[in-house]
This record gives structure tokens, C-alpha cells and sequence, in this order.
């Protein structure tokens, strides 16, 4: 960022969407930084610096849980409402993140901005089937997570646009959840494979499921063999099992380096299987 | 310093002058626009923060930024316009040592040196939010904070002695 002429300190949304309009300027918003800090482009002209817009609230509303993108890791693992959602599983996907330093700088807007195969909370996300807000100078939008990946948005969050809100659906509160970080350490940024399991569980039997797989490609995505083989099924061993079988078939759709291929699907499966027992 | 204004900062032939606190006191620094938080605190004077890794890992420069522990080679300088900073020189001196500073001295948990700055900054405000934590809140607190000369039991077992002398002021009080 040797170009950087400018760096703008908006203190509320309008002014700092107004600051990214400013294509002449090549801008660049900064949120926590831990992502993008190390990585600001040479043509960035001025960066807009986030820390001051008043989005970083976590409440729970009749709609959802509503979690403000600038909301920082630490913040989202130590809130009552967050303990209190889908069985405190945001919480321990943002424990699982990095070091507490880390988690005292980076936020959940950025970590979801862009796809980053070991980002935690995008393939959380989804298994949660969040919906995130998405402001420009003129205009918002509310999206379903996976819009952000897969071309909806049409527009880089960041670039020409914020996330300002990620939203948890008020149905999500009750989900059977759990957050799978397969590393080499507790506190290892990588993940050999990242696993958010999310199921409804209703008088002993699985009514849905979701399931959304980190770390094997930059861009998360849900298992939907695997969710579809646990609805209607009772938790336990055998519906492990076959669930299990089923998201073999989903790994087999994904570009996995076929020296580790193996590794990671058994991995993947005893993580289900596990999950899928401990819903009994 | 309104934290509450938009505000807005050009370069002047290639330089910012942000304006922050540091260690309590105003402070005007120039900075390159490529530079980082550590960069600027070291070639101002500010020398206690240290240059680890530079890659968010080790926590060696760690320092307060706007009321937490932050990784300050991770902060681009610019950034930092407005910003309430705190670093090792502002926790205690040697003839006025901070208790928890006393602590690590008392516990035998520095070695080489180059990882306490950044330990002394997290025990303090671990300590400062949970007076006698646990020794799995220890653990958490300084889990960015790598050091490559012990084995980490003796800084632990600092922070317990500091949370015990600084209860017991407290208590004095």
C-alpha cells in the first residue's frame, strides 16, 4: 500500500460507504485487519478504517440472532446471547480461532468477506443457514451466506461494499450444533478439515440437518448427501454411519488432493459419527 | 481525537502525521503509509515493543490498543490515528516495577527477555478483568504469546503470583 494517499475514519456507515464510492481512489475497508492487514494491495489509494462505526452489537430479536460484522471474536465467544443460540457453537468456533490476540482483532465481518479455507465461521455459517447484510452507497441488501461465494452479491465486500450484519435465523436457536476444527494444535490456525455439524431433533428423531465443511476448499460448502442421509433417522451409531457413507460422497465432489483424500474423509466421518452419537 | 467524527488523513509527501495516546500521553507520530504500529512505536524511541515474527504469531509486540491486548505488527500505523496505545514502558520502570513485572522477576520467567513485553502487557489486563484467574484462563490469555526459552510454567506461575500481590493491595487499600 505504498500508494496510500488518503485514510478515512468514518464514524458512521453512510460516511464510510460514502468513502468506498470514491472509486478514483482505489479504497479499501479495514476492518480487524488479522486477514487483510499484511495483504493491502499496491493500488490501494486510501483505506477506509472501520473501527469507529457502531456495529459491532450482538442481540437476539423475535427474527434471530442479529450480530454486527464488526463484532470481534472474543466479543462473539464471551456474549450471553451468543451463549445462549444453538447451543453456544458460535462461541466455540470463535474460541477455536487463533490465538487470544488474534480474537481480541479480528471480526466476523472480515472473516466471512472473502473465502479463506481455514476461516472459521463460513462454513458455521452456513450449516446454520445464516443470512448476512450487505450495504453500498445507495442501497442494501440481505443475502443467504453462500451469496457472498457464489457470484449473487456481484459486488466485494470490502471494495464497493460492507457486510454489516450477519443474521442467525430465529429457527437456528434451538439446532443441536457442533464445530469440528481437526488441527494440529488447539490454538493452529490451519485445519486439516473443519466440520459444522447443525441438526433439529425433535422426540428422538433427526427432523434436518445441515452440514457445512471447512478447510478442504477456499470456498465452504454444505454436505447435503450427508444432512439428507440423517433426516428422519434416529441419532446413534448406525445413523452415523450411514450418514457418514453419505458425506464420502460429498467429499468425492470436492477438489481434494488425492495424496490426502483418504485422511480427510475418514477424519470427516468419524467427526459425523461422533456427532451424530452424541444426539442420543 | 473524537472518536465519535469521521474524519480523514492525507499523506504529505509520502507521510501521515497521526495523532494518538500513548502511554497516557498525547503523541504525533510520522508514518510511511506501508508501515505498521510496531514499526512506528520502535523508530519513535518506543523500543520495549518487540519484532518477533511480524506475522501475528508470536505476540512479542503485543501492546494495548484502544483497551485490549493487540498484535501491533498487525495494526498498519496509519490506523492507529486516534488510538489510546499503552505499551511495556508505560506499565513500570525498573526503579518502579509494576507487580506484575515484579511477579515475573520473583517466578524466574524470563530468560532471553524477548517474549516478556509482550506476556507483561497480557498477565496485566488478564489481571485487570479477572483477578484470580484460573490456571486454564491463564493459559487462554497468553496462548498468543509464544515463548521459545521455557516451557511456559514459569510465567504461569507469575501470573498467579501477581494476581495474589495485587489482591492483596487491593485489599489494603
Amino acid at each position: 500500500m505504498n500508494d496510500l494517499k488518503k485514510c478515512v475514519f468514518p464514524a458512521d456507515l453512510n460516511s464510510a460507504l460514502a468513502a468506498l464510492s470514491d472509486r478514483k481512489s482505489s479504497p479499501f475497508a479495514l476492518a480487524g485487519g488479522t486477514l487483510s492487514g499484511k495483504n493491502i494491495g499496491p493500488e490501494t489509494g486510501s483505506l477506509v478504517d472501520l473501527k469507529r462505526l457502531p456495529l459491532s452489537a450482538i442481540k437476539a430479536t423475535a427474527s434471530g440472532l442479529s450480530i454486527g460484522a464488526l463484532a470481534t471474536f472474543d466479543e462473539i465467544e464471551n456474549s450471553k446471547a451468543v451463549k445462549s443460540w444453538a447451543g453456544g457453537v458460535l462461541c466455540a468456533a470463535a474460541a477455536k480461532c487463533s490465538s487470544q490476540l488474534v480474537r481480541n482483532m479480528a471480526t466476523i465481518g472480515g472473516n466471512i468477506a472473502r473465502p479463506n479455507a481455514f476461516n472459521v465461521f463460513p462454513p458455521l455459517l452456513l450449516a446454520l443457514d445464516a443470512k448476512v447484510k450487505v450495504a453500498w452507497k445507495g442501497g442494501s441488501r440481505t443475502l443467504p451466506l453462500a451469496g457472498l461465494y457464489d457470484g449473487t452479491l456481484k459486488r466485494t465486500p470490502g471494495r464497493d461494499c460492507l457486510i454489516t450484519e450477519v443474521i442467525l435465523p430465529a429457527s437456528s436457536k434451538g439446532l443441536k450444533c457442533a464445530f469440528e476444527k481437526f488441527a494440529r494444535t488447539e490454538s493452529s490456525w490451519e485445519s486439516y478439515i473443519t466440520l459444522a455439524m447443525c441438526a433439529e431433533v425433535k422426540k428422538g428423531v433427526i427432523k434436518s440437518a445441515r452440514i457445512g465443511i471447512g478447510a478442504l476448499s477456499a470456498v465452504p460448502a454444505l454436505a447435503p448427501k450427508a444432512a439428507a442421509a440423517l433426516a428422519g433417522g434416529s441419532p446413534g451409531e448406525a445413523a452415523g454411519k450411514t450418514a457418514a457413507a453419505a458425506l464420502a460422497g460429498d467429499l468425492a465432489g470436492m477438489r481434494i488432493s488425492p495424496k490426502s483424500m483418504e485422511f480427510k474423509k475418514e477424519v470427516a466421518a468419524a467427526l459425523l459419527r461422533r456427532f451424530v452419537a452424541s444426539l442420543a | 481525537m473524537k472518536k465519535n467524527k469521521t474524519e480523514s488523513l492525507a499523506a504529505e509527501k509520502g507521510l501521515f502525521v497521526i495523532s494518538l495516546t500513548l502511554n497516557g500521553r498525547p503523541a504525533e507520530f510520522r508514518v510511511k503509509p506501508g508501515d505498521f504500529l510496531l514499526d512506528a512505536l520502535r523508530a519513535h524511541g518506543w523500543k520495549g515493543t518487540k519484532k518477533g515474527c511480524d506475522t501475528g504469531d508470536c505476540g512479542s509486540c503485543a501492546v494495548m490498543f484502544n483497551g485490549k491486548p493487540r498484535l501491533a505488527c498487525m495494526i498498519p500505523a496509519v490506523t492507529a490515528h486516534g488510538a489510546v496505545v499503552g505499551t511495556i514502558e508505560g506499565v513500570g520502570t525498573v526503579d518502579k516495577p509494576h507487580p506484575v513485572q515484579e511477579a515475573f522477576v520473583e517466578a524466574g520467567a524470563v530468560q532471553c527477555g524477548f517474549c516478556i513485553p509482550g506476556m507483561v502487557i497480557t498477565s496485566k489486563h488478564l489481571l485487570e478483568n479477572v483477578p484470580d484467574p484460573s490456571e486454564a484462563q491463564i493459559k487462554k490469555a497468553l496462548d498468543g504469546n509464544l515463548c521459545r526459552c521455557t516451557g511456559y510454567v514459569k510465567q504461569i506461575e507469575a501470573v498467579k503470583i501477581a494476581s495474589k500481590k495485587l489482591r492483596t493491595k487491593r485489599a489494603a487499600k
